[in-house]
């Protein structure tokens, strides 16, 4: 009786556990998602829905317009009239709806049945151009005339000129007033005497490949503060501080952790070393802010890659791992090399490295973490946006108040995947890291 | 161990092991260390020195370092408001941190151990908030905290709360910079607490099981002090990355409104960057400094006392 009693209540608690475990860990485990779901579905989000309320999670399609304008009549042959007349015919109008779903406009001349030009512009082009190019809804002939310098210099709109000749076109002359956008341009173009070619065809059609603009938005922002690179440039800059920082890592870490383990024989020396690497974990970064940056000045460092790299090479943990990881080393094989008459570097790169291969996996990727979100160090010492790690970048685009959420979304995205990669490949290494690093405390 | 294999490898090669004897003591160590003593000495030791005699100085960039001035810059900022004001934010985010957050990976890994099937899943689950950059994390947050657009507003809404101003509102300011860490929890130190619990013997929980202790039981009385060691110690680490809070801070609200997320190393980053003040920088550098070198050392301490 008693036992058959204790045996329900074993498995009853049993099963409570279970749940309760269950229900706590989900909760965690979606309220860590939320987050994350709630920010890819932004950055893929145009301006208008952005800011809608109730928030919506699944994007809408952005719209794809084509145009096409007849000049026949018209007589002019310049190329660049009718480049004008194109930037017009997709700027102005674009303008007008500036807060609709619009992902790209399509402009098409043709003249007597024929293709002369066709020019294109994405939604990202136009958020990012749209300030300097077309500031308002006053729109005159002058405007375009001094913006297509700009609007060539930066590539914001593509013109492909097929010549007086052209290349034939296919006009099905359907316009299809119902559709409300389709209606905006043509009531532009009905109403406006600025530009030359009659609309004779305009499509409306949904372009998945637009909902991704705001990445594209990202990159035409950055490339104004900074080459043509854009935000890729701060990516490679983050990437170079993050190998550069753990190859020194490693060497140095490596040298150091083996000297100590098994090179230094006197008890009192090592005491004294493992103390001199071993105190400045008592030192934090922002304590010594000021005076590393003065370091960096006298060494001609300051807005410099290497400003940010080398510090890293003073990490006090790395070359305890390293010496943790040697003291367990079977000492019989160095022996038995050192007995051969090999040297102590030869030991050292033909048979210790190679045995420890997972230790030096283990703190790349352990330090890859930290190194990779690195962001007061690099905030203070990198001043040009050329030499910017994302980390920087990333607060400088939040502090931009032309820079929409969409966009910021999509930089975070963006930054997010290095490390996905990392911890989707090598989990089993962080944990065996982690349990290694747990028990050296 | 290598003591053994001294002796035959001297018989084996005496006149040689004297020469490489030599050799091995005095030039390989030193090859070996001399990169980390330079890379330590000058981004570590240096510094740390310099902080100390910036901190004795009206410090002039232009024309360094000025005028000496004992311990002015000591007694300036402790007599000042705003060092005062950003430790007493430091001692609420403390306490905010504490509550909401350093029981959360502890309770994760707790009912990990739980569990059978699903565990990689939750594991991996766990570790999204530290695969998204703090800096990027903090943007989401930002944009979720949006007043009059944002994500949380209207959820509570629908529940008939708020409208709630966060990075806007005085009175709640800091818990919106600690709130995204309870719903983040800690990757790393869920898998820490995890693989410690792991480490306990399992005859442990046979003799408990024998003795009648149910699963729950068993979790508090065996589980749990076991890990004990390991909570206290990762309490001192949490305390000092407390005081070292940065990156959220300055990135949601760059210490406003009206000073009140302001931390003392938001301070140092101001009142050096910002108004030049080395001085008293220093000064501040080495308050941080001594308190954290208090925690690491309890922190080591409790570390050997364990092993």
């Amino acid at each position: 009786m008693s036992s058959s009693s204790s045996k329900r209540l074993r498995e009853r608690g049993d099963r409570s556990l279970k749940t309760a475990a269950w229900v706590v860990g989900l909760f965690f485990a979606v309220s860590a998602l939320v987050p994350v779901l709630w920010m890819l579905s932004s950055s893929l989000k145009d301006n208008k829905s952005i800011d809608a309320y109730p928030p919506k999670w699944i994007p809408s399609l952005p719209h794809a317009i084509t145009v096409t304008l007849d000049y026949s009549g018209v007589a002019q042959g310049n190329p660049e009239f009718y480049e004008k007349d194109a930037m017009k015919a997709t700027w102005f109008p674009w303008m007008k709806s500036m807060n609709e779903n619009i992902g790209e406009v399509v402009v098409r001349g043709v003249k007597d049945g024929k293709l002369l030009y066709e020019a294109k512009t994405n939604s990202a082009s136009f958020q990012t151009g749209q300030p300097l190019i077309v500031p308002s809804t006053l729109f005159n002939e002058k405007m375009i005339e001094l913006k297509l310098p700009i609007i060539r210099e930066r590539g914001l709109s593509s013109f492909d000129w097929y010549g007086e000749k052209g290349a034939s076109a296919e006009s099905g002359g359907v316009v299809d007033a119902g559709k409300p956008l389709t209606s905006r341009f043509l009531e532009f173009y009905s109403s406006s005497p600025l530009v030359a070619g009659k609309p004779a065809e305009i499509q409306e059609s949904k372009s998945f490949w637009r909902l991704f603009d705001s990445y594209l938005t990202l990159n035409k922002i950055s490339q104004e503060t900074d080459e043509k690179l854009g935000f890729f440039r701060y990516f490679l800059n983050s990437g170079i501080v993050t190998a550069a920082s753990i190859a020194l890592q490693l060497v140095f870490g490596g040298l150091a952790g083996y000297a100590l383990s098994c090179l230094v024989k006197s008890k009192r020396l090592k005491f004294l070393l493992v103390m001199f690497f071993l105190a400045t974990i008592m030192i934090p970064d922002v304590s010594i802010l000021i005076p590393l940056y003065l370091t960096m000045q006298k060494l001609h460092l300051v807005d410099t890659l290497l400003a940010i790299i080398l510090p890293h090479a003073a990490w006090g943990i790395v070359i305890f791992l390293f010496k943790g990881f040697f003291d367990q080393l079977p000492q019989e094989v160095m022996q038995a090399a050192w007995a051969d008459g090999a040297s102590d570097i030869r030991t050292f790169t033909s048979i210790v490295v190679p045995m420890s291969v997972p230790i030096f996996t283990i703190v790349a990727i352990m330090t890859f973490v930290p190194v990779w979100n690195e962001f007061l160090w690099p905030l203070v010492v990198s001043k040009s946006p050329g030499n910017w790690t994302f980390t920087v970048a990333l607060n400088s685009l939040q502090q931009q108040t032309s820079v929409r959420e969409n966009t910021l979304m999509a930089s975070s995205v963006v930054s997010m995947l290095p490390l996905l990669l990392v911890f989707a490949t090598s989990l089993k290494y962080i944990e065996k890291g982690i349990s290694f690093t747990g028990v050296k405390g | 161990m290598r003591a053994n294999a001294r002796p035959i490898a001297k018989a084996a090669h005496p006149a040689r092991e004297l020469k490489l004897k030599k050799l091995r003591i005095r030039w390989v160590p030193i090859l070996f260390l001399l990169p980390s003593i330079v890379a330590y000495s000058m981004f570590k030791y240096y510094p740390v020195l310099n902080m100390m005699y910036i901190s004795l100085f009206d410090y002039r960039i232009a024309d360094p370092p000025g005028p000496f001035v004992w311990f002015r810059n000591y007694t300036e900022f402790l007599m000042s408001r705003s060092f005062w004001n950003a430790i007493k934010n430091t001692f609420v985010f403390f306490l905010l941190y504490t509550l909401l957050t350093f029981w959360v990976p502890i309770v994760q890994a707790l009912f990990l151990s739980a569990i059978r099937r699903g565990r990689g899943f939750l594991k991996f689950m766990y570790q999204i908030p530290t695969i998204l950059p703090a800096v990027a994390g903090v943007l989401v947050w930002k944009w979720m905290y949006n007043p009059d657009r944002g994500l949380l507003n209207y959820w509570l809404s629908k529940v008939g709360l708020g409208p709630y101003g966060w990075l806007n509102d005085l009175a709640i300011t800091k818990l919106a910079i600690v709130l995204p860490a309870f719903f983040a929890g800690s990757g790393i130190s869920v898998l820490l607490y995890y693989a410690a619990i792991r480490s306990i013997p399992a005859e442990l929980h046979e003799a408990a099981k024998i003795d009648g202790a149910g699963p729950w039981h068993r979790l508090f009385s065996i589980v749990l002090p076991n890990i004990g060691f390991l909570i206290a110690i990762q309490f001192v680490g949490f305390m000092s990355s407390i005081l070292l809070a940065f990156d959220n801070i300055y990135v949601m609200t760059q210490g406003g409104p009206a000073d009140s997320t302001m931390v003392v190393s938001l301070l140092v980053m101001k009142s050096a960057f910002q108004q030049n003040r080395f001085g008293v920088t220093g000064a501040m550098s080495f308050f941080m400094l001594v308190i954290i070198a208090i925690l690491t050392v309890i922190q080591q301490k409790l570390s050997q006392e364990r092993e």
